[in-house]
């Protein structure tokens, strides 16, 4: 079975360095259209269903923006 | 649900003064990242440099203790005579630690202090404007060389870890570089290596991280980590200078 995984952004905390998109093997992250309130664009999750939870976006983010949580199938 | 990756509780959930993509936040989050799973974010003190870690202390959730232009390792000597069973360490800059505080460096590590320094070189003065640092490059731009450093004007860059690897009372020296997720990962066990040896008391401890000042070198933070691969690594050769026996 297909292990899934959730990406959690703290979009407030993030300034949108690219760090965890340039990283991401699966290319599956982008910068939000929308600023935050420090006017960056932070970064989110485009597909979510290609998640391999690598955490490579995690060990590079430098604000401990990221949370990942793996979905336990019942 | 299960959490299988979350920010650290070492980290203090504030905005850091960093500019987007400066791998200081790496730095920060895996150093304390070790000291949360050893579990003892509340037994260890750290030291902070002037410089743009200058505000570490507002970031880490640990004890910690402000210091003087690179004295640092003078201030964590002292702390660890006072407090011989707390986990201590500073963490500077190139431009406190190689510059101005290049004196209090060698003889902490002479005196074979025991206490780990992580010395964070990005080749730059961050805080102060992007002015030539003892490790910029040669040919690196900054704005007191804005034509790159020339060997003529400012000589070569110090290699710190070559330096301090020749005192006998150093027992571990290792330089890593923060510029992808395996690196980033070996560097968080070279920190967590370098803390069991200071645990064994057998002397001084020192690790070196490559890093990056995209604001300052005029980069992208993406093109700021191949920066450290292609041009900084080739200099600053990225390996082990010295392990004691046992670890």
């Amino acid at each position: 079975m297909k292990r899934r995984f959730k990406v959690l952004f703290n979009k407030e905390k993030c300034k949108g360095c690219e760090l965890c998109i340039s990283f991401c093997p699966k290319k599956i992250l982008g910068l939000d259209p929308e600023v935050n309130s420090k006017g960056y664009h932070p970064a989110g999750i485009i597909n979510e269903e290609e998640c391999i939870g690598c955490r490579s976006c995690a060990t590079m983010c430098p604000d401990c923006c990221i949370t990942i949580q793996e979905i336990e199938e019942a | 649900m299960k959490t299988i990756f979350e920010p650290t509780k070492g980290m203090l959930p504030v905005d850091t003064s960093y500019c987007p993509g400066c791998t200081h936040g790496i730095a920060h989050r895996i150093i304390m990242e070790v000291l949360e799973e050893r579990g003892d974010l509340g037994k260890t003190i750290g030291v902070v440099p002037i410089g743009c870690s200058i505000n570490a202390h507002h970031f880490m959730n640990i004890d910690m203790c402000e210091s003087t232009h690179g004295r640092a390792p003078a201030i964590a000597s002292g702390i660890r005579r006072v407090h011989p069973d707390k986990v201590i360490f500073t963490y500077q800059g190139d431009g406190d630690l190689a510059s101005i505080g290049a004196g209090e460096i060698i003889h902490a590590a002479h005196r074979g202090e025991k206490f780990t320094t992580f010395f964070i070189n990005n080749g730059i003065y961050g805080m102060t404007g992007g002015q030539m640092a003892p490790t910029t490059l040669i040919g690196q731009k900054a704005t007191t060389c804005v034509d790159g450093r020339t060997v003529e004007q400012a000589g070569k860059p110090l290699r710190m870890c070559e330096i301090i690897s020749q005192i006998d009372c150093a027992v571990f020296v290792e330089r890593v570089m923060l510029n992808n997720p395996a690196n980033v990962r070996k560097a968080k066990e070279v920190v967590r290596k370098a803390l069991e040896i200071q645990d064994a008391r057998l002397g001084f401890t020192f690790v070196e991280f490559l890093s990056s000042c995209p604001t300052n070198w005029g980069l992208t933070p993406v093109d700021s980590l191949k920066f450290i691969e292609k041009d900084m690594a080739e200099y600053y050769p990225v390996k082990n200078f010295k392990t004691p026996e046992g670890f």
